[in-house]
Order: structure tokens, then C-alpha cells, then sequence
């Protein structure tokens, strides 16, 4: 196989990360000319008081009711999209700000190409670089780490009546500003702060990976790669822990920007059919799956030398130079073993598809969304259908 | 030489497009993707965004080849490359689809799995019409070939276009 020689890197989001980074919203606001903001968030987030966190932090702005809406569901979908779009030009609003998480960020990403392509029917816009206006001003503050989505050019947004999900993808949807403040991060449990590190490190592992890897996407997967394997299981031992809360947001981040432009792979194709086909969850599915991706992907020359870095990364210095170079690969692996059954001795995360409800029964659904799903095209290989089901058997 | 490949381009998609019809009856591989998508389905492809589109229609599980269209309504599924020259690195079999499709040089306007069906095929068709080297180059997967290669070329040749609205 042959290894890219072109790739088209993107990444225009302002990032404020850190302690107290929530301050910089009224200046960040002024600089963009926000005057008028919706804000898009949910009811939990509203009784975690995450939220008066933002509101305190919007300064010379009065921002009333009508403006906050908090009911956003767990999968974004054309419905609130459409909703919140109308409220959006009801109240002459100029800019969006997303508090939450994945469905929250997607439904503002809908909305702004709702609002900018002035469009009824966001359904015309699936695809990849359908949107060409300017966007609306744009701010993500992120309360979960590890989907990237602050950084990331793609949304997906469900159609109930078909009942598909539509992904859009452009580079467009990225915001301008994604403000990365531990307080908005630190009330997630240790079971939820594992399976959002490890949704973290399987961005990272597939962007270095893929067909379209390059030498800027892996410049930030390896950092994010470094990040997590320092801080992911002493966060999970310590969830209140500032520093490493910081560390893993900035290694979500990190893995998004390079996921996002060096694609995901065959661990999230299959991952996201059997999200849909079985319904289970997106964090748990791809802590199953991601040694027996890693394992698959083995048998590519390319794929061992980046595990090389994988290892390099993960494990340090001494480890890497310990290890005999034809073993590197294998050992990167493991060491992704280790930290798994590490946060499942801490938190319980699964290690079998069985465990988490995926029936044999569904392969073959399985196996034919997969092999749909576009991550699968830039995954090493031209993976077959019986290399999928292989990896299911293995993974059951 | 921009002429040359303009031409060298339109060619080839020509060839693909009425393969297509060709070997939707007759391939395996391609029978099983097209049933993934929906009846009556209409897919069109281009050199670049405002090029023609060269277009077909699935119907009763089989293609039907229009040719080239300046209209673009009505079209489930969109395909076209961001520049000319990223598709002739395709269509002269310098690079595989899959390559160019993980490249971001491919713009998709449509369901993005009925166009990971479409690349499939396309990779298909290109292992029909092009050199054993490009199979074994681009296209690792085994290939079994239904119906030789000069025996396709000339039934594409002789391929009627469907006439009409689309």
C-alpha cells in the first residue's frame, strides 16, 4: 500500500484552555461582535450549575431566557435543529454558543448551516463541503473530553423519520472559538472520565494510522497520545484533579484536530454500526474494540511503524529503547491493553461486546453498516467483509 | 497537455459510466452494492464542480447510462473532484478512488454510505478497464472478472445512452 503524498490540513479554532479560561468569553464575544447569542445546552447541564458557571462569565451582555435552550436531547436531530434555528432568527440572534457535549455541539453546528446556506430543509446539505457561505459566529465549550467535537468538521444529525443519521461534512462547521475550562469538565464520574479518555486515545491511535496520516495531524495525535498516557488513569484515580483534568481535555482536543483531518478508521466503523445496529454505547463499544482493531491492523507495514510511535509515545524514552524494533509494534498494543484493563479494574469499563449487549445475531447488520461507514475507506487495508466479522468473533 | 488530460478525462468516465450499465447484471460485487441503494436512484459525476455530469440511474436493480448532462436536479448522490487534475490522477489510474476519497480532493453531495457504495463500485469498474499492474497496485482485494476486458470496452462502445428527461 502506498502512503499519501498530498494531504490538506485545517484547523482555524481559536482554543482558550485552562484554569479560569471561561473569564475570556466576554472579550472573546466583543471580538467576534456577538451582541445577541443562543446558546444550546441541556437540562442537567442547567442543574449541575454549569451553566450560571457561563453566565456569570458574559459580561456588558444581558442575555435573557429565551436566548438559553435546554433542551437539547442526547442525539442531536433535525427537529431541534429546526427549532432552534427558528429561535435563532425569531430573537435576531448573531452567533451560538454550544454548552455540552457531542448532540449539543452538533445541533449548533445544524443550526449555523441552517442559518448561514438559509436553507428550510437542512437534508440538502449531507454530504462533504456542502456549505459555502460565511457562518455565524461560533463559540463551543465543551463539558465532556474525548470527542473531539470542539475541533472536528463533521456532525451528525438524526432524521427520526427515516431514522438515519445524516452526517455532514466541511470544514465550515468548525467554531472559532472552543474555550477548554476544567470547571465544566469536573463533574463527570470516573466510569464516564475513562470511556471519554478512551474515545480520546482511539482518535489518536486511528489518525496516525489512516491513509490520509500526515506529518501535522500526527504532530498532534502523538501529543494527545503522550497526554493520555500520563494523565488518563491517574485522572480516573483522581477525577476532581485539576491538572490532569486539563491534560485530558487537551488531549481530546488534540486527538480531535487530528482525527478530524486525518480521518477515523475500522475501530470507528465498526464502532458506529454497532452503535446503531445494537444500540450501545459509543465510549463502551470502542474500548472493546480497539485492541482487536489495533491487532488487525498489525499485519500493514505502515500501521506497525506508527505503533512504533504509539509505543513511544505511551510508554516513554526507556521502554522504547528497551524494546527490540520488530517488537515495538506489538508492544504498542499492549501497552493499549494495559491502560484498558488498568481503567477496567478502577471503573468496570467493558472488554467484551457480549458484556455490553451486542448480540452475534447482529453481525451481518453489523458487518454491512460497517463496511458503509466512510472512516472504513481510509483505513489501512481494503478491509473485507469477513475481516470485520473477524474482529467482531474476536471482540464477542 | 491540460486539453489532453480534459480529454483523456471525460474518456474514461464515459467508459465508467457505460460499464456501469454493463456490469451491473453481470458483477457480483457491484450487484451487492447497488441493491444498498435505493430503486430509482440517480448518481452523477464530474471532473470538477462545474464540469458536466456524466449520469446513471439505478432501476430494477440495473443501470441505465444518460450520458453527460449540464442539468443537475433531481440527483440523489453527487460526485465530483475539486480539481480537474485530481481526476485525471484518478481516471488515469495514477491513484485509486479510495486514495483521493481519504485525500479530501473528493466533494460528495448526498448520503455519505450510498457514496461509499459508489466508490466500491467504482473501484470495481476501474479493475474491469484498467491494467492488471493498477489492480495489483491500487486495488489489493481479490478481483474475479465476470467478462474479459476488450469484450466490456466494445459493448461500452456500443452502449445506446438513454434518451429523455432525467
Amino acid at each position: 500500500m502506498k502512503s499519501s503524498n498530498y494531504f490538506e490540513f485545517f484547523s482555524p479554532v481559536k482554543i482558550n484552555s485552562g484554569e479560569q479560561a471561561l473569564s475570556t468569553l466576554g472579550y472573546e464575544l466583543e471580538q467576534l461582535h456577538v451582541n445577541n447569542p443562543l446558546i444550546l445546552t441541556n437540562q442537567s447541564i442547567d442543574e449541575l450549575k454549569i451553566l450560571d458557571i457561563l453566565l456569570s462569565n458574559i459580561k456588558n451582555i444581558e442575555i435573557n431566557e429565551r436566548q438559553i435552550i435546554k433542551t437539547i436531547p442526547n442525539q442531536a436531530n433535525l427537529e431541534n435543529v429546526k427549532k432552534a434555528s427558528e429561535r435563532y432568527k425569531e430573537l435576531n440572534c448573531d452567533g451560538i454558543i454550544a454548552l455540552g457535549g457531542e448532540a449539543i455541539i452538533d445541533t449548533a453546528k445544524g443550526v449555523n448551516l441552517i442559518i448561514t446556506e438559509k436553507i428550510d430543509d437542512l437534508k440538502q446539505l449531507i454530504g462533504i463541503e456542502t456549505a459555502h457561505g460565511d457562518m455565524q459566529p461560533f463559540i463551543v465549550i465543551p463539558t465532556t473530553s474525548g470527542t473531539g467535537s470542539e475541533a472536528a468538521l463533521n456532525a451528525v444529525i438524526s432524521d427520526r423519520n427515516s431514522k438515519n443519521n445524516l452526517e455532514f461534512v466541511s470544514s465550515k462547521l468548525m467554531p472559532d472559538l472552543a474555550i477548554m475550562d476544567p470547571r465544566m469538565t469536573f463533574t463527570l464520574p470516573p466510569r464516564l472520565t475513562a470511556s471519554t479518555g478512551v474515545d480520546a486515545l482511539v482518535h489518536a491511535v486511528e489518525a496516525y494510522t489512516g491513509l490520509q496520516t500526515n506529518p501535522l495531524s500526527d504532530a498532534y495525535a502523538f501529543a494527545a497520545l503522550k497526554l493520555i498516557g500520563r494523565n488518563l488513569e491517574p485522572l480516573v484515580n483522581d477525577a476532581n484533579n485539576k491538572e490532569y483534568r486539563i491534560a485530558m481535555n487537551n488531549a481530546g482536543l488534540m486527538a480531535g484536530i487530528a482525527f478530524s483531518n486525518s480521518h477515523a478508521g475500522i475501530i470507528h466503523a465498526i464502532g458506529d454500526a454497532c452503535e446503531k445496529i445494537s444500540n450501545v454505547s459509543h465510549g463502551d463499544v470502542l474500548t472493546v474494540l480497539l485492541p482487536h482493531g489495533m491487532f488487525y491492523n498489525l499485519k500493514f507495514d505502515y500501521c506497525r511503524k506508527s505503533y512504533q510511535d504509539i509505543l513511544l509515545a505511551l510508554e516513554g524514552t526507556e521502554k522504547f529503547v528497551d524494546t527490540n524494533e520488530k517488537d515495538r509494534a506489538l508492544m504498542a498494543v499492549d501497552a493499549v491493553v494495559c491502560i484498558l484493563n488498568e481503567l477496567r479494574l478502577l471503573t468496570g469499563i467493558p472488554v467484551r461486546l457480549e458484556e455490553i449487549g451486542v448480540k452475534r445475531s447482529e453481525f451481518e447488520q453489523i458487518i454491512d453498516k460497517a463496511m458503509h461507514n466512510s472512516a472504513l475507506l481510509n483505513s489501512a487495508g481494503q478491509v473485507q467483509r469477513e475481516d470485520i466479522k473477524n474482529i467482531l468473533e474476536a471482540a464477542f | 497537455m491540460k486539453f489532453l488530460h480534459h480529454l483523456i478525462d471525460k474518456l474514461i468516465l464515459s467508459l465508467i459510466g457505460r460499464s456501469f450499465s454493463i456490469l451491473s447484471d453481470q458483477d457480483p460485487g457491484i450487484k451487492r452494492e447497488l441493491s444498498y441503494l435505493p430503486e430509482e436512484f440517480i448518481i452523477a459525476i464530474a471532473v470538477e464542480k462545474n464540469g458536466r455530469y456524466m449520469i446513471v440511474q439505478k432501476i430494477e436493480d440495473s443501470i441505465k447510462y444518460y450520458g453527460y448532462h449540464n442539468q443537475t436536479k433531481n440527483i440523489d448522490l453527487k460526485l465530483y473532484f475539486k480539481d480537474e487534475e485530481f481526476a485525471y490522477q484518478v481516471l488515469a489510474a495514477k491513484e485509486g478512488i479510495r486514495q483521493a476519497f481519504s485525500e479530501h480532493k473528493v466533494v460528495v453531495e448526498g448520503d455519505l454510505e450510498y457514496a461509499v457504495s459508489l466508490i466500491y463500485i467504482l473501484e470495481i469498474i476501474e479493475a474491469y478497464i484498467m491494467s492488471d499492474q493498477f489492480i495489483e497496485r491500487v486495488l489489493e482485494n481479490k478481483f474475479t472478472s465476470k467478462i474479459s476486458r476488450l469484450k466490456l470496452i466494445v459493448k461500452a462502445l456500443f452502449l445506446f445512452r438513454e434518451k429523455g428527461e432525467i
